[in-house]
């Protein structure tokens, strides 16, 4: 008998069933071996140890918690997607939700920063899988908060469900509507402005009104968007057509400890709502909380930075900001979808830091990842105009510095 | 209109309520944590009950989740706010046993928990379920871990908590001559 054996009898669940010649064998190898020895004594002794047997009322508690924890709403939804698919005996229908940022004309203000003490520009941005722990611990930057100007970004997008009726006929369309976004992030007062059919209204509006977005900053405040406009398109499975820029829920599989879409959504939902009550610890530990239990689609994730890069910026926290919307905008990439929105206020903050090939990079990433989706369609003058500004400044891609 | 969801989930998870609770004894070492970790456990299936009900094996499933829910230490938030992501012990006022603790365990139990408490979280989590009795394959399903690491793992916890004891022995032994 060596130590191999002896381990494998406790592996093996062995132990109480040997025979008394095998048992005298294990005995002799432990008397001269004293890792084993400690090894079988604990194994003895956590044998030994008495476990009770759970409280009756334990369900009852277990159920009350369960109670608390107000189960989320859009599984009858899902469910009716599925059941129409199987129906029509097709494909599942992909929807492609796209927002062309780009073409929210009016109400979008240009994300711009205070100027800090001019920063060594070729200093690299600390792309930030930094970590938490080394984030937070930095004293909080003495900056005039009250000059920030941010506009509104989506944060949670779920998809719509394709109206069965749309379905069964095959038909692909999309639905312009407009809303205003409250300074808590929500949705209101939303219309349909323009459909290529109305079967699917009904479902662009109802999908719209559960979004949250980050709301507008101006001047450092939280504030009303008025008139946003947002483009809806339900588009079918097929070859041909562009990615989906919000993919599907994740398939159910094996989605526990993945973040369903109903865990995400309500969680992001409690963490804006913090935001809204100025609380961005609670905002900031909600997010850590998410993160840490479930591990997230690209998606999600850089949702999730999203929020945090928003609550650094609200806070001056430029450097932790610039981390946060590095990483999401990885994050987005992970999940084969481009950022559609970090990528304005990231380029500005590092103008402000007159860090200009890092603005430029950001801008030409951010061009180069909408490449072939909807989104590049409306164009991209935000971006055009900003490229043009730095190349008034004599940065432009040819002089870039290589490498990085 | 809540009620028949919280019967469905109820009838999951009773006939496996007991097994849960024996685990995250162990694997918590007092009761009242041990509650707290079933309880966990609980509202994740609830939020995963699709997923619950199309298992397989139930009890599986809600081991393997138990087991994550520990490992990541993720403790809830009604008892410390601001310890998430932090170790599931550290906040602990101390070390002390819980009043609860003493009544149920006897001194000998107290000292394997001491030393227990010392191992870390994933040795005790893969301890804790195989002296609850699950085999090696029922681990692998629960922990994602090959056999080979396993039992590489459980050896070196093993190892571990065997030295821990021996060395408390003494100092205990002496305390109580006084």
């Amino acid at each position: 008998m060596n130590c191999t054996d002896v381990n494998a009898i406790m592996d093996e669940h062995r132990d109480t069933r040997l025979t008394a010649a095998e048992r005298a064998s294990v005995d002799t190898h432990l008397l001269g071996c004293q890792d084993c020895a400690a090894a079988w004594h604990a194994h003895a002794e956590l044998l030994a140890l008495t476990v009770p047997v759970a409280a009756a009322v334990l369900l009852d508690r277990v159920l009350a918690a369960v109670a608390a924890h107000p189960r989320q709403r859009r599984n009858a939804r899902r469910g009716v997607l599925i059941g129409t698919a199987l129906v029509v005996g097709t494909a599942l229908a992909a929807i492609t939700v796209t927002r062309l940022p780009e073409q929210l004309a009016e109400h979008i203000v240009r994300s711009s920063v205070p100027a800090q003490a001019p920063t060594d520009s070729s200093r690299a941005a600390t792309v930030a899988d930094s970590g938490r722990s080394a984030l937070r611990d930095d004293a909080r930057p003495s900056v005039d908060t009250t000059a920030i100007t941010l506009m509104i970004m989506p944060v949670v997008r779920g998809a719509p469900v394709y109206p069965p009726d749309a379905l069964k006929r095959g038909v692909e369309g999309s639905v312009t509507l407009r809303f205003d976004v409250t300074a808590a992030g929500v949705v209101e007062n939303a219309t349909v402005i323009d459909s290529t059919d109305t079967v699917f209204d009904a479902a662009a509006l109802a999908a719209l009104t559960q979004w949250r977005y980050l709301p507008r900053v101006a001047e450092g405040k939280r504030v009303t968007s008025k008139n946003v406009e947002t483009v809806i398109r339900f588009q079918l499975d097929k070859p041909g057509n562009p990615p989906l820029l919000i993919p599907r829920p994740a398939s159910t599989d094996d989605p526990y400890l993945k973040a369903d879409e109903q865990t995400f959504t309500s969680t992001m939902e409690a963490a804006l709502d913090r935001t809204a009550a100025d609380d961005f610890r609670g905002a900031e530990l909600a997010l850590d909380e998410l993160r840490a239990r479930y591990e997230l689609s690209g998606f999600q994730e850089g949702n999730v930075w999203d929020v945090y890069a928003y609550l650094y910026l609200v806070q001056g926290n430029y450097d932790r900001a610039i981390d946060a919307y590095e990483t999401g905008i990885t994050a987005f990439a992970r999940g084969g979808v481009p950022s559609q929105g970090s990528w304005l206020p990231l380029a500005n903050l590092y103008h402000a830091r007159h860090q200009y090939d890092l603005a430029l990079r950001t801008l030409l990433r951010y061009k180069q990842g909408i490449k072939g989706t909807p989104a590049e369609r409306g164009g991209t003058p935000l971006a055009d105009e900003f490229i043009a500004r730095l190349a008034a400044l004599g940065v432009t891609e040819a002089t870039l510095p290589t490498g990085r | 209109m809540k009620q028949p969801q919280y019967n469905e989930l109820a009838a999951l998870i009773a006939p496996h309520l007991n097994t849960l609770f024996r685990a995250a004894y162990r694997l918590t070492g007092n009761r009242p944590d041990a509650e707290d970790l079933v309880q966990d456990v609980c509202v994740r299936a609830h939020a995963h009950l699709g997923s619950l009900k199309s298992a397989t094996q139930p009890k599986a499933w809600l081991l393997k989740v138990q087991y994550r829910t520990f490992v990541d230490g993720i403790r809830r938030r009604g008892r410390s706010p601001l310890a998430t992501g932090e170790d599931f012990d550290a906040t602990r006022p101390s070390d002390a046993p819980s009043p609860e603790d003493a009544a149920e365990g006897s001194l000998a139990e107290r000292r394997v928990l001491d030393a227990w408490r010392q191992l870390d979280k994933e040795q005790r989590a893969l301890l804790a379920l195989h002296v609850e009795g699950y085999s090696l394959a029922e681990l692998e399903a629960i922990t994602d871990l090959t056999t080979d690491v396993l039992k590489a793992r459980l050896y070196r916890a093993r190892l571990r908590l065997g030295k821990l004891l021996a060395t408390a022995h003494a100092p205990r032994a002496l305390a109580l001559e006084k």
